[in-house]
C-alpha cells in the first residue's frame, strides 16, 4: 500500500479546499476529487479508484475510468503522487 | 529600563514599498512608548504621514553625498533627538554605514549589521560565486561595466534573461535592443556595474530572517510570492514550511556568519524543481510586519540583540497564512511640507496614550 506522504500533508476543508504547507499552494476540488483523494489516503489501490466512483454516481465505468487516470494525472503533474 | 531612541530610514509606501514604516510598525506592536525618528530623502516619503508612523521625521542627505555628510547630519539631529539606535532598511545605506558603525558607535548609536566582508560576499556580482562556496544553486549571472560587455555577456547567457542594478531593480529583457534600454535606464540611477542573470522560470520565494553575527538566526519566516506586480515585487504572499528553504538559508547565513536582517529571494526552477537564490537582501523587506502581525517581531528582535534584553521566544508563523498589499491614501497639509522643506523636520500631528 502506498503512503501517499505529500497528499497526506496537504490540509482538506469539509467543502473542497486544500492547501498544499510545503508549497503555499491552494487548490479548490470537485465533490468527486475529493473522494478519489479520501479512498488513496485510505488505502484504495488506483484501480479501484474508477469501480467506486460508479458505485458512488451515476456515471458509467468508461466515463469514471477516464476522469480517474485524468486526476491521477494532475496529481502526478503536481508531484502529489 | 526606557525603551531606548530609534531611527529608521525608508518610510516610503508608494507603488514600490520601502520597508521602514513596516519596521516602525513592528516596533510599535512590542515598544507602544518608543520614540522612533524617521530619517528621510524626500518630504514626499507616505510614512511620514500616516497615524502610526514615526514620531518625528527629519531629513537627511543621500547615501551619494558621503558618511562625513551623514554624520553631520545625525549630529544635528541628535541634538534634539537622542538616537541610540539606527535601522537602515535600503540596500544603499547599509555599505556606508557599516563603514561609519565605529563613529557611530563613538556616538552612542549602534546598529546591527554584517562585517563588511560578509556585506560584499553576497554582493550581485560576485552572488555565482558564493553561492557554489556555500553548495546552493543560483542562476548563472556576471557583471558588466558597459554596454558592449553586456552584450557580449548576453550572447553568452543567451536572451531572455535578467538586467540588474547592483543594489536594486530588475528587468527582464528578450533582445539586444531591450538590453540597450535598460542598460541606460539602470546604469543612470544606480551606476556601474549592472549584472546579466539567465531568467528561471518558476515561482518566487522569499525567507525572511535575523542573523546573529555567529552563523545561526534567531528564526525564518519563509513565504512563496501568491501576486506579483509589474515590477515583479510580491503585492501577496503566503508562509509556507519548506524544509529545503531552511536548509539553503541555514548554509547561507552560517557561511557570512551573517549579523542583521536578511530577505534571501530565490525561485523554484520549472525545469528540476531545485530552488535558486536570484538575491540576498541585506536589510528587512517591506513585508516584515507580516510576521510581526503574528508573532514573530523581527525588528523587536534587534532592539534586544542590541540591547542585550531576552529575545521573545521564538514563534513559527502558521503555513496558510497570508498577507494581501493594501493601498490607503494617508493626508499631509502644506504646513507639513513647509517644515520639512524649509526646517527639515516634522512632528507627528497625534497624541499617544
Amino acid at each position: 500500500m502506498q503512503s501517499h506522504e505529500r497528499l497526506r500533508s496537504l490540509r482538506f476543508s469539509e467543502n473542497g479546499f486544500a492547501f498544499d504547507p510545503a508549497t503555499g499552494l491552494t487548490y479548490t476540488l470537485s465533490p468527486t476529487s475529493v473522494h478519489i483523494i479520501a479512498w488513496l489516503l485510505e488505502g484504495c489501490p488506483e484501480e479501484e479508484l474508477a469501480h467506486r466512483l460508479v458505485a458512488a454516481y451515476d456515471v458509467s465505468l468508461h466515463t469514471a475510468v477516464r476522469d480517474v487516470d485524468n486526476f491521477l494525472v494532475s496529481l502526478r503533474g503536481l508531484k502529489l503522487l | 529600563m526606557s525603551d531606548p531612541v530609534v531611527a529608521v530610514t525608508g518610510l516610503n509606501r508608494g507603488e514600490n514599498p520601502q520597508p521602514g514604516y513596516a519596521v516602525v510598525c513592528s516596533l510599535r506592536r512590542r515598544f507602544p512608548r518608543m520614540t522612533i525618528v524617521g530619517m528621510i530623502y524626500d518630504a514626499m516619503e507616505s510614512g511620514i504621514f500616516a497615524d502610526d508612523g514615526p514620531d518625528w521625521a527629519y531629513t537627511i542627505p543621500f547615501p551619494s553625498a558621503g558618511g562625513r555628510a551623514f554624520l553631520e547630519r545625525l549630529d544635528s539631529i541628535r541634538k534634539e533627538q537622542p538616537i541610540e539606535i539606527l535601522i537602515p532598511t535600503l540596500d544603499t545605506e547599509v555599505e556606508m554605514l557599516i563603514e561609519l558603525e565605529p563613529e557611530l558607535a563613538a556616538r552612542g548609536v549602534r546598529c546591527f549589521l554584517p562585517t563588511l566582508e560578509s556585506f560584499q560576499a553576497r554582493a550581485k556580482p560576485v552572488l555565482e560565486e558564493f553561492c557554489a562556496a556555500c553548495d546552493c544553486a543560483t542562476p548563472r549571472s556576471q557583471p558588466a561595466s558597459s554596454l558592449a560587455e553586456a552584450e557580449r555577456t548576453a550572447e553568452e547567457l543567451g536572451y531572455p534573461l535578467m538586467l540588474k542594478g547592483q543594489y536594486y531593480d530588475a528587468r527582464l529583457v528578450h533582445d539586444d535592443k531591450e538590453l540597450a534600454r535598460a542598460f541606460e535606464g539602470i546604469v543612470q540611477v544606480w551606476g556601474l556595474p549592472v549584472v546579466l542573470q539567465e531568467r528561471i522560470q518558476g515561482s518566487e520565494f522569499d525567507v525572511l530572517g535575523v542573523g546573529d553575527g555567529r552563523g545561526g538566526v534567531t528564526a525564518l519566516c519563509a513565504v512563496r510570492k501568491m501576486i506579483l506586480s509589474s515590477k515583479g515585487k510580491g503585492i501577496s504572499s503566503i508562509v509556507l514550511h519548506e524544509p529545503r528553504l531552511t536548509a539553503i538559508t541555514s548554509r547561507v547565513i552560517n557561511r557570512l556568519k551573517w549579523r542583521g536582517p536578511f530577505e534571501l529571494e530565490l525561485m523554484q526552477d520549472e525545469r528540476d524543481d531545485e530552488f535558486r537564490i536570484i538575491e540576498m537582501n541585506p536589510r528587512f523587506p517591506a513585508w516584515v510586519d507580516f510576521p510581526a502581525a503574528l508573532g514573530l517581531n523581527f525588528p523587536a528582535q534587534i532592539i534586544a540583540l542590541l540591547t542585550g534584553a531576552p529575545i521573545d521566544p521564538p514563534v513559527e508563523v502558521p503555513a496558510g497564512r497570508f498577507f494581501i498589499r493594501h493601498q490607503v491614501e494617508v493626508i499631509g497639509s502644506v504646513e507639513d511640507l513647509d517644515e520639512l522643506m524649509t526646517e527639515g523636520v516634522r512632528r507627528a500631528r497625534r497624541s499617544r496614550a
